[in-house]
């Protein structure tokens, strides 16, 4: 048993209570503005350069009672946009001066709506993130953003200036670099920090001051190698999906003979991998990694791209198997899978798909898990003996997905 | 990577096509058996030109043509001058339900071979229909964001189905701003290269600037007989509320389309010349915030013969604005783009806040007398906007509104009889509201007037 880590602690002392922590208390009991934000194409630099807090609206560890949100969005609509509406509607996120949502799927389309019209914040907006990574797309993405911009100006009552957006972004790239590193220790024959841990500290950089973050993260880092910490289990596993809030569910998975090395969500390498081109103007910049610099999700076209990526990723961290977190309401998720399970089978990766409910009861789960588990030592024990990543795909230079340049 | 023969199951002979010539022998038997019993004439030719339009599509590679499914709102005009025959796939799956077959049979295939039933059942069918043979192979699928988001990714997994090709158009919410309206035109583009690349051929601009001529014709004769469904009586009967839909999802771009469109709107411009209604009294008139209930096309006839009960439109069919969306003849593309901003089938895909002012004209407009909103248990896009549209109505107009229960395309989600025991209440409440009386009052015509039916 790994002794906690300190930085880590704090980190989580400074975010919590959830959903304002003490941080954020301490923002705007010094007259800061917070902005929050939904889903991966909103730009948080461009709410740092507006002096704003940008603060990641979700769910957390606990389940949330889902109540008057049936009214609004029915249980079959998307679970995480349903929880952050209840959330909304009661009240939770009343430290908001505003929030930007970014609209991927339906359910964060359904949000925008049932949010502006039954819990609305003083500055309500949302971004289009095209479903498509080329050229034509970006030019589309990069002028909603200039749009943006403009209107949180306006909000603000001074334009976002590009020396601002310069500073902004040379602070959120340290930010990537240093989880880039923590994601580096993962690739380790014993990696020193668990996938919970690793979910909780990119959680606590979307709820707190970058610079307060980084300066925290890196003193994690030194923390980790001073330290000699291993976690030794004998199952290396990828999880994948979108966004996984809730690390205890990562404990779950965890708590058996694996540990997470490494995976595919939004709230993990989609969210901190990569890094913005400081040689661009910074708006170009920040659309060129947003829509084309990040790993594809399941909603774009074509799906192969995805998959790609996470076979590059598989061998990259010497996966044993994988394990494809859909939420059960997550059509285009879902809609991907039979495919996924077909690319897995050719490529000799164990995959466990699970469609989960936000507070499903871990009894069911915890089997399931132990029963996947059990079926991969045999694949752990040849791992010495298996040609190493490059019959699972493209390896990709750290942080960059396959045929996904910044430029 | 290639997904192509991503199962690789042999029934996909490319030369027979016994199962998607049943589909069609059941519409025939439809048309057959429903002789006579038609109130409009429109009513037996419009399902003819469903039968033609998916004959032409499992015969396309024998008279030298391209099939090509796609989803609704499609800008299918694309296709003709390559000559490439459109196969809807939600035409094909709402037609199982309206000639009474049960589409739980394709549901269940679809959800056996690991389809999620999270996933609409127009797609669910769809896949159903591929996995047992009984849709067409098509040459390529095209799908996009319309009519709602999760639509292409539903595509392209029958597309890796059927080991075929695909494009998406990406289709942005916002349509309403300049970069939104470039993308789109990008796109449009994009896919005029994917079809010349498919096909081989090269597009034909004055042959698609005819086309989108006519195109537009047939958008000015919808919005006519949209108008002519707002007299009171309405003419236009349950039988063929799903007709102007139907072909001009098929058929848009062609003068069979625009003759169609045209027969039908001369009829029911000779009805209301002569005051003749759908029912003989007309008692209650409906707007439908959803699609047509197609799991049993029996219920709207029900409604008609039970409650004098007619509707009047639904949010599949209702046009924006002034759909004034010819911007330039000589700039097809462009205008065919613009096409999607007005279209049919294109509520779903906006806000909801869009939607519910959308749905608020058309009720307006329509004068009814309530909402139903027939509440697909398969459609989460509808149920995550579905308060704010209630609330549009209810607000606003200060019309009733009934939320039913239902899956659009499988019949043992809920039966007929509690649809219309729902029914039942939703008219009684309406029949009792003192605006409904006054409106009552209003429309009742005066001595001298005609009312009947055909």
């Amino acid at each position: 048993m790994n002794a906690p880590l300190q930085a880590l602690l704090e980190m989580k002392r400074l975010a919590t209570p959830f959903p304002a922590g003490t941080v954020v208390e301490e923002w705007k009991a010094e007259g800061g503005r917070v902005v929050g934000f939904v889903g991966l194409a909103v730009p948080e630099e461009i709410i740092h350069a507006a002096r704003m807090l940008p603060f990641r609206v979700s769910a957390d560890n606990d389940p949330v009672p889902l109540q008057e949100v049936d009214a609004c969005m029915p249980a079959r609509t998307s679970a995480s946009a349903r929880t952050i509406l209840q959330l909304a509607l009661d009240g939770r996120f009343g430290f908001l001066d505003g929030v930007v949502i970014s609209v991927v799927n339906e359910g964060t389309l359904q949000l925008v709506d049932n949010w502006r019209s039954y819990a609305p914040r003083p500055y309500m907006d949302s971004i289009f993130l095209p479903r498509k990574r080329t050229e034509e797309a970006c030019a589309l993405y990069l002028a909603d953003l200039e749009d943006w911009r403009s209107r949180l100006s306006e909000m603000r009552g001074a334009y976002i200036v590009e020396r601002d957006l310069a500073r902004a972004i040379a602070v959120y790239n340290r930010g990537r670099e240093l989880m880039q590193q923590l994601y580096a220790l993962r690739e380790r024959e014993r990696p020193p920090v668990t996938g919970a841990e690793t979910l909780e500290i990119i959680k606590t950089a979307t709820r707190m001051p970058r610079e307060r973050f980084n300066d925290l993260l890196g003193k994690l880092l030194v923390e980790v190698e001073g330290s000699g910490r291993e976690v030794r289990k004998s199952k290396r596993l990828m999880v994948i999906g979108s966004e996984l809030q809730d690390s205890t569910w990562m404990e779950a998975v965890e708590d058996l003979d694996a540990v997470v090395v490494t995976d595919e969500l939004c709230t993990g390498t989609r969210y901190c991998f990569g890094q913005v081109d400081t040689n661009l103007r910074p708006m170009e910049a920040l659309a060129r990694y947003y829509l084309l610099a990040r790993s594809p999700s399941a909603r774009a076209w074509p799906a192969t791209d995805r998959f790609r990526h996470v076979l590059a990723m598989t061998g990259r961290y010497r996966v044993d198997g994988v394990i494809a977190r859909t939420e059960r309401q997550d059509a285009d998720c879902t809609h991907g899978r039979m495919a996924l399970r077909k690319q897995m089978h050719d490529h000799g990766i164990p995959l466990l798909e699970l469609d989960v409910e936000l507070g499903d009861g871990r009894d069911a789960l915890v089997a399931r898990l132990r029963a996947f588990v059990e079926t991969l030592p045999a694949r752990a024990a040849a791992r010495a003996g298996r040609a190493p990543a490059r019959d699972r795909g493209d390896r990709s230079s750290h942080g960059t997905p396959p045929g996904a340049a910044t430029r | 990577m290639s997904l192509g023969n991503f199962l690789n199951r042999s029934q996909y002979d490319e030369t027979s096509h016994p199962a998607p010539q049943a589909l069609i022998d059941a519409i025939k038997g439809h048309i057959r058996a429903s002789e006579g019993e038609a109130q409009l004439k429109s009513t037996p030719r419009y399902l003819a030109l469903v039968v033609k339009s998916l004959e032409q599509a499992i015969h396309a590679k024998e008279n030298g043509n391209f099939c090509a499914i796609h989803s609704m709102g499609y800008p299918i005009e694309l296709f003709w001058p390559l000559g490439i025959m459109p196969l809807c796939n939600e035409l094909g799956s709402a037609m199982i339900g309206l000639i009474g077959e049960d589409s739980e049979r394709y549901l269940s295939i679809a959800e056996d071979n690991g389809v999620p039933r999270c996933s609409c059942e127009y797609y669910r069918t769809f896949y159903g229909l591929a996995e047992i043979g009984a849709c067409p192979v098509p040459d390529f699928v095209t799908h996009s964001g319309s009519p709602c988001f999760p639509a292409p990714t539903a595509r392209e997994m029958a597309t890796w189905r059927m080991g075929a090709s695909d494009l998406r158009l990406d289709r942005p919410y916002k349509l309403f701003t300049s970069q939104s309206m470039d993308y789109w035109v990008s796109e449009h583009r994009a896919l005029v290269r994917f079809l010349e690349e498919q096909t081989g051929r090269g597009m034909d601009y004055d042959y698609l600037k005819e086309v989108t001529k006519l195109s537009f014709r047939a958008t000015q004769i919808y919005r006519e007989i949209n108008e002519l469904r707002c007299a009171v009586p309405c003419p236009l009967p349950a039988e063929a509320s799903f007709a102007p839909l139907a072909v001009y999802g098929a058929w848009t771009g062609t003068q069979l389309c625009v003759d169609f469109l045209e027969q039908l709107r001369d009829e029911l411009q000779d009805r209301v010349d002569r005051g003749i209604g759908a029912v003989a009294q007309e008692k209650f008139r409906y707007t439908c915030s959803t699609s047509l209930p197609y799991f049993d096309y029996g219920v709207m006839t029900e409604t008609e013969k039970r409650y004098g009960a007619v509707n009047v439109m639904d949010h599949l069919q209702w046009w924006r604005e002034d759909a004034d969306w010819l911007i330039d003849p000589d700039d097809p593309l462009a205008s065919l783009a613009c096409r999607a901003q007005f279209g049919i089938s294109n509520s779903l895909h906006g806000t909801a806040l869009d939607r519910g002012e959308q749905m608020r004209q058309a009720t307006l407009k329509c004068k009814a007398d309530g909402v139903v909103h027939f509440n697909n248990l398969g459609c989460r896009h509808g149920a995550g906007g579905y308060r704010i549209l209630k609330d549009t109505i209810e607000s606003s107009l200060g019309l009733p509104w009934a939320a039913i229960n239902c899956d659009m395309l499988d019949r043992s989600i809920t039966s007929v009889a509690e649809v219309m025991h729902q029914l039942d209440i939703f008219f009684e409440t309406i029949e009792t509201s003192e605006a409904y009386q006054e409106r009552s009052r209003q429309r009742r015509p005066r001595s001298g007037e005609r009312l009947g039916t055909a």
